[in-house]
């Protein structure tokens, strides 16, 4: 399996555009911003102050906060964006190089996707946490500009609790990356095609997204006001939901009528499981019963 | 114990789309490869040549019937590290390496060599450029390098479809070279499929040639084309007679080489009977001036095979 997932690493990361323009450009995009707006910094306090005001004010929020990308409506609707384009472009990819005649002689079908999902994901985890970084980095650099507290303190305590906040959020962007490693690769497989990858996994991803506004509106629409209640069943929800208890130890408020939140945490992990699971047990199942023609 | 054929399919069958829309490729096909041949697959477009192959490297499930290698159904884990192929022309990552792709390739496999990689590449003369981007090189050299990446993990059988296309005609001759030295100095069983009749006639010990997706003929290539029946152009005198006389017995046509004024016949007989054609006419008062033997060609004994089944049912013949 090491040979495998050191295949599938050299072709991802080889593709130096690809993975250039839809993974790096987070940590390296934020680089530039930072170093542009450093730069006018030391000349503009104007610029410096500009800086500062993106972030929160506090090291732990600004890094944890990189993950929202993914993961916090509305910038996920977005932020979901390249991760799915990128993961839909490398399933795809094999059919438009015509490599699967290659690959499927050589390793099990199910190995293949498998490693391709785990190299992906393990990518665009290593660009968000470079990302995380860069921010801090970036905002206490600003912080030493225009003064003022960057804290809080680097003490034991502090550091644990950050360390073991970070896997939470890192543990729950994974589990949504998972899942829009299984859209990618289903849509891809399907249509063998990138372009096909990429309108199904938009699609999905912003229908995932809206979801809460769509069930409303359908609610509406068939008069049946219990169904705003499948929203609990979504992964938007279940990654807010499972956020809210990391963060305050409470369900993620939803004012809204008719709707019952999740009982508790381990609700939302549970659905964002199954989705996670579900969608690579289907993408595995259609792989491995696909005629190879091209 | 008898040593496992290194291919064999029974009933190999294949139909894409369901319902009205259906369409049979591969119909009832039964193939038996042995070891250290080289093994022709020859048939026009759309025959289903690469469908067969393609279910032989468990691309494409069959709809009927199953296909083995070394004994084993080819859908068994492991069955396939046994045999490289080269499917349908070559196929690589555009933006790698040529040093790259078969990298990739060979870690797919689990078998990494950076050896066996190097040798690979001189031997197909591609060293040089071994670190250039495969989107950079020339349709032969990307024929090359598929050769090699067939050949990675040292196979047993080799499965080979068009391997000259994209080659130069020095390149088609050292590649004929190459495959029959896979067999006759590295004991390799190779499995040879292509349009290019009078490649399979040099480099097959056997042939199969299949027809809208059924085998039409089998047996060695030698074989077939004695079994055939190759023409032996007499000019005799009294035509007239003599052409009477040998209809009786043997097909005949009558055929004009201007600016010749005397027709020729044409014999269509089995080489070995030449003799007795001669004999024949000579008993009987006829006079020979001239005898012309010509060996039919496997890609008249093709097109005449091919022919016969498009116009009816025929029925497999074995040697």
């Amino acid at each position: 399996m090491i040979n495998l997932l050191r295949a599938e690493w050299k072709k991802v990361v080889g593709n130096y555009q690809l993975a250039g323009f839809l993974v790096w450009i987070y940590p390296v995009g934020i680089l530039g911003f930072y170093g542009v707006m450093l730069v006018g910094g030391i000349f503009s306090k104007g610029w410096a102050e500009g800086m500062v005001a993106t972030g929160s004010g506090r090291w732990t929020d600004d890094a944890l906060g990189v993950w929202g990308l993914i993961m916090s409506f509305p910038f996920n609707i977005l932020g979901r964006m390249l991760p799915l384009a990128f993961m839909s472009t490398m399933f795809a990819s094999e059919y438009e190089w015509g490599m699967w005649k290659n690959l499927i002689p050589r390793n099990r079908r199910a190995a293949l996707i498998l490693a391709k999902i785990t190299v992906l994901i393990t990518l665009i985890v290593l660009a968000l946490v470079a990302t995380s970084l860069v921010t801090v980095a970036g905002q206490w650099l600003g912080r030493r500009l225009v003064g003022g507290e960057y804290g809080p303190g680097v003490t034991g305590s502090v550091a644990i609790s950050f360390i073991a906040r970070y896997l939470q959020t890192a543990v729950l962007g994974i589990l949504v990356l998972i899942i829009l490693a299984g859209i990618a690769a289903l849509a891809a497989i399907l249509t063998r095609s990138v372009l096909g990858g990429l309108l199904v996994g938009f699609g999905f991803s912003v229908l995932d997204s809206l979801s809460m506004y769509i069930l409303l509106l359908a609610g509406k629409i068939f008069s049946v006001p219990g169904i705003i209640n499948l929203y609990r069943f979504t992964p938007a929800y279940s990654v807010d939901n499972s956020q809210s208890w990391f963060n305050t130890g409470t369900p993620i408020p939803i004012p809204l009528e008719n709707f019952s939140a999740a009982p508790d945490l381990a609700f939302s992990l549970m659905v964002l499981l199954i989705w996670a699971a579900g969608l690579t047990a289907l993408v595995l199942a259609v792989f491995q019963r696909q005629d190879i023609t091209s | 114990m008898p040593v496992p054929l290194t291919i064999r399919t029974e009933d190999l069958s294949k139909t894409f789309g369901r319902g009205s829309k259906s369409v049979p490729a591969v119909k009832h096909l039964n193939l038996e490869v042995e070891a250290g041949q080289v093994y022709g697959f020859l048939g026009p477009n759309g025959a289903g040549k690469t469908t067969t192959i393609r279910m032989l490297m468990d691309l494409i499930r069959p709809s009927g019937g199953k296909a083995e290698i070394y004994g084993r159904n080819v859908r068994t884990p492991g069955v396939l590290a046994r045999v490289g192929a080269l499917v349908e022309g070559p196929a690589f990552y555009g933006y790698l390496s040529g040093w790259n792709n078969l990298e990739v390739l060979a870690r797919t496999a689990n078998g990494y060599n950076p050896g066996r990689i190097q040798a690979l590449l001189e031997q197909v003369g591609l060293a040089a450029r071994a670190r250039q981007p495969v989107g950079s090189y020339s349709l032969g050299m990307k024929q090359r390098l598929g050769i090699a990446a067939a050949l990675l993990g040292d196979p047993d059988l080799v499965i080979l479809d068009e391997p000259t296309n994209g080659l130069d005609p020095a390149g088609i001759q050292e590649m004929r070279g190459f495959i029959r030295s896979l067999a006759k100095d590295r004991d390799k069983t190779v499995f040879l499929s292509s349009h290019l009749l009078n490649e399979v006639e040099q480099v097959c010990d056997r042939v199969a040639i299949i027809h809208k997706g059924e085998m039409i003929r089998e047996g060695p290539v030698a074989g077939l084309l004695a079994e055939s029946s190759s023409k032996l152009w007499v000019q005799v005198s009294p035509v007239e007679k003599a052409e009477g006389l040998l209809k009786d017995r043997w097909k005949v046509s009558r055929e004009s080489l201007p600016p010749e004024p005397d027709p020729w016949l044409v014999v269509r007989v089995p080489s070995e009977d030449s003799p007795e054609v001669v004999e024949f006419l000579v008993a009987h008062g006829i006079q020979v001036r001239q005898v012309v033997a010509r060996r039919q060609t496997l890609e008249e004994y093709f097109l005449a095979a091919t022919r016969e089944t498009s116009v009816g049912d025929s029925e497999v013949t074995h040697d």
